[in-house]
């Protein structure tokens, strides 16, 4: 009887496809850093822990090492259910689930296989990424062997818990969105909400555990206690480092067992649901109105243009996947914002216009390239459309473009808004400044991207087009003012015009190169479209 | 042991208030390609599930290669072949390691899989190509490696659902050969799902017509064609469904506007 190994036979062949018919370079590719790795910790780190002064530290301050205990699980927690969820929700095409279905494996066998398969390669990555702390456990508090085994079974088993709630969760999420267009469109803005969130956990909490004072942190410990990466760390806390949490052990113990137990036998017995092609409600969306908006747009930009500008918002606003890659550019950009302006006037004071400027050069073109890269992206087939009508292609991108500007509208809003709430004492005349920086940037990053994808349309988000094309736009908008703006800098101008003059050309100078370089893009692209076989 | 592949006992399947298919009586002898015919919607992926086993009739029920579909699914699945009609295929995997891991999942032995594959490969013309990944592949070289699939643990009856509506004219031509082939060298049943009726026509040795659901009506193709006092089975289809005089009469009414 065929069964889960199978499966997973081949989820372990998928997941490492691009060894297809090198497999044994593979080995190589996973044992050379490892051996590596296993090098530096018995050369540099082993000797560290074993000096005096990490041990008086770790005896003194013995929460220390519980709050990183409780952080590093929670880490991986999150991270092992994390990762293949959003690598299938950023796929989310529909697997071969009627090709599986008319063979005799059971649905939960398919589960079952595929877990195993995965819980296996990131249990063993998670083994070899906490040996360090085992290190540790074994120079400073000379843990026994069989103490270590007991360490490394529970954070196996942590790791599998969150493997199998992913496995679960991308089931029930595929089974619910994989079978039509539109809902593979959600699954792909579900997975940029929660690149989202797994982008503002990492930065943010790499950022804050820097800056964390004791208090806060033996707060935090007593959150994250009542996870179950929080009972794993309480355990071996509690049976390694010699530390007691206020939960008793034995509460650790029965909530982590019942915890798992109830998560697998659940998931095992509604995996049959998820597996089947029984009916599905097709999600029909049927619009009833115009917006006020576009009747809006239709008024102040009139004939054609204004047609075509509605066509691209209708476009944009009617895939969730859009509607989430700007919030999801939005708040990213704003988060950089933020921590970019934070760290760098910290160490260039009184240079606040200057910080401000630079790091908005560095915002900006991201939320272009999420908003605006995907102009020749489901349009094949259109372009012939266009291609037909008179002056359609030039119609076409202008429309694009005019639309990408006014979604963008809102950063120009939040890139002042910003440093106002970071620095209230800038005075108007630099946020309005600030606000005239970004929204020029807008005019010629947007130009940019979409002459870019017009010059080398890319017709599918994973081709290699698409890849190039978005590198050339990174180095164009973020690279080449990099060199000017140091470049200005390192020339170091003649004073006699003043600094004040210097500094202004060197805020505006990326700006006006984006507006140059764009404007001729877009109309080489324009060009060029018009023009393809 | 009867001569009958295939028969449905008032087959039906209604999701939410849509019958897709309607007490549904047909049979399918051993070693015949059978062609069922419709429109797009009429029912025919639909009837392919059930028969099998994907999904549960609502009512009714049907014998395949001599199993039950709702007692003995696994049998029937065991004895049957399928290519779906929007499949996935695993993009990731070459062709030989994809026909291996569905030969694993039908319990084919180890060694009578690699030679079996190997011979698949070679018949679709695949062999070249055979460790290549799927995702380099045309439409109709994984349309062929679908095929290859549905074959791969060798069973008796092969359903095809619109195995060449996405091809193009060369690859379709390809696989039309590939199904004479099977029908009449490998003796094997062949139900074979299709709009598409000069496909019918030149395969099948017997065809049932349905639309909304319901079978209209089963014959060869030149029983069909006598019974309607029609010359083509095109014809013969269009007056079964009656669908000719509507469609004529939409086609004039969106004429009009351009003639004022
Ligand atoms: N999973 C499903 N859920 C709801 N309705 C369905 C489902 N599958 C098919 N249908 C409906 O059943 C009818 C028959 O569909 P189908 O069997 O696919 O037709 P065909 O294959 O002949 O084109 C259609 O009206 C279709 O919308
Ligand atoms: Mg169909």
């Amino acid at each position: 009887m065929a069964d889960w190994r199978v499966i997973a036979e081949n989820e372990l062949r998928l997941m490492t496809s691009r060894f297809h018919n090198k497999r044994k370079l593979l080995i190589a590719v996973v044992l050379v850093p490892t051996a590596i790795y296993f090098y530096i910790i018995n050369h540099f780190l082993a000797p560290f822990f074993s000096s005096p002064e990490v041990k008086t530290m770790l005896e003194t301050f013995p929460s220390i090492l519980v709050w990183v205990l409780h952080f590093l699980l929670f880490y991986a927690f999150v991270m092992a259910a994390f990762t293949p969820l959003s690598g299938t929700l950023r796929e989310a095409t529909a697997e071969p689930i009627e090709v599986l279905l008319s063979t005799p494996i059971k649905p939960q066998h398919v589960l079952v296989g595929r877990f195993i398969a995965r819980s296996l390669i990131y249990i063993m990555g998670a083994i070899i990424l906490f040996a360090p702390l085992d290190v540790l456990f074994y120079i400073v508090y000379e843990s026994s062997i069989l103490a270590l085994i007991v360490v490394n079974c529970l954070i196996a088993v942590m790791v599998a818990v969150a493997v199998w709630i992913s496995i679960l969760s991308i089931s029930i999420i595929m089974s619910k969105f994989g079978k039509t267009e539109r809902g593979r469109d959600i699954a792909k803005a579900l997975n940029l909400i929660l690149a989202l969130l797994l982008f503002i956990f990492l930065y943010g909490s790499g950022w804050f555990s820097g800056s964390i004072s004791p208090e806060q942190a033996s707060r935090l410990t007593r959150v994250l206690e009542y996870l179950p990466s929080g009972w794993v760390a309480n355990i071996i806390s509690e049976i390694v480092i010699g530390v007691s949490p206020e939960i008793p052990l034995y509460v650790n113990i029965g909530a982590l067992s019942i915890f798992c137990a109830s998560v697998f036998f659940i998931g095992y017995h509604a995996a049959g649901r998820f597996y089947s092609l029984e009916p599905v409600e097709t999600v029909k969306v049927t619009v009833i109105k115009e917006n006020f908006g576009y009747s809006f747009i239709r008024k102040i930009i009139p004939g054609k243009l204004g047609e075509l500008t509605v066509l691209h918002f209708k476009e944009f606003a009617r895939y969730m996947e859009s509607l989430s890659r700007f919030v999801y550019g939005l708040a990213i950009s704003v988060f950089i914002l933020y921590m970019m302006a934070i760290s760098m006037s910290k160490t260039s004071q009184g240079m606040d216009i200057l910080v401000y400027s630079f790091v908005t050069v560095y915002c900006v073109p991201f939320i272009t390239l999420l908003v605006a890269g995907d102009i020749t992206i489901r349009g094949k087939e259109k372009l012939w459309i266009f291609r037909h009508a008179p002056r359609g292609i030039l119609l076409f991108v202008l429309g694009k473009y005019i639309q990408s500007i006014i979604v963008q509208l809102p950063i120009v809003i939040a890139v002042p808004l910003t440093f106002h709430f970071l620095n209230p004492n800038l005075p108007m005349k630099s946020l309005i400044e600030l606000a005239l920086i970004a929204f020029t940037l807008l005019f010629g990053c947007t130009a940019e991207i979409i002459g870019i994808f017009c010059l080398n349309p890319a017709f599918k988000e994973k081709s290699a087009k698409y890849t190039i094309n978005t590198l050339i736009y990174v180095a164009l908008t973020m690279f080449v003012p990099m060199f000017i703006f140091f470049g200005i800098v390192a020339s170091g101008s003649p004073p006699e015009q003043g600094l004040e003059n210097l500094l202004t050309i060197i805020r505006w100078a990326p700006v006006g190169l984006s507006l140059l370089l764009g404007f001729t893009l877009m109309f080489l692209g324009i060009k060029n479209l018009s023009r393809m076989e | 042991m009867t001569d009958i592949a295939i028969l449905t006992k008032d087959l039906t399947k209604i999701f939410g208030h849509i019958t897709a298919v309607k007490n549904l009586n047909l049979e399918v002898k051993k070693g015949e390609t059978f062609g069922l015919l419709g429109p797009n919607g009429a029912g025919k992926t639909t009837t392919v599930r059930m028969l099998n086993a994907i999904i549960k009739p609502t009512s009714g029920t049907a014998i395949v290669a001599g199993y039950d579909i709702l007692k003995q699914p696994d049998m029937v699945k065991r004895n049957t072949g399928l290519l779906p009609e929007t499949p996935g295929i695993y993009e990731k995997l070459t062709a030989r390691e994809f026909l291996i891991f569905i030969g694993k999942l039908y319990d084919v032995e180890r060694d009578i899989l690699e030679d079996r594959v190997g011979d698949l490969l070679k018949i679709f013309e695949l062999e070249n190509r055979a460790d290549d990944l799927l995702e380099s592949y045309s439409r109709g070289m994984k349309q062929k490696v679908l095929i290859a699939a549905a074959l791969v643990h060798d069973p008796s009856i092969i359903f095809l659902d619109e195995p060449t509506a996405t091809l193009d004219p060369a690859s379709a031509r390809m696989v039309k050969d590939m199904i004479k082939l099977l029908s009449e060298k490998a003796d094997k049943t062949i139900f074979l799902c299709t709009h598409i009726l000069p496909v019918a026509t030149e395969l099948c040795d017997r065809v049932g017509i349905i639309d909304r659901g319901v079978l209209l009506d089963v014959g060869t193709p030149k029983e069909l064609m006598d019974k309607t006092g029609t010359e083509s089975l095109e014809d013969a289809f269009i007056k079964l469904t009656g669908r000719e005089r509507k469609e004529a009469a939409e086609l004039l009414e969106w004429r009009e506007p351009l003639h004022q």
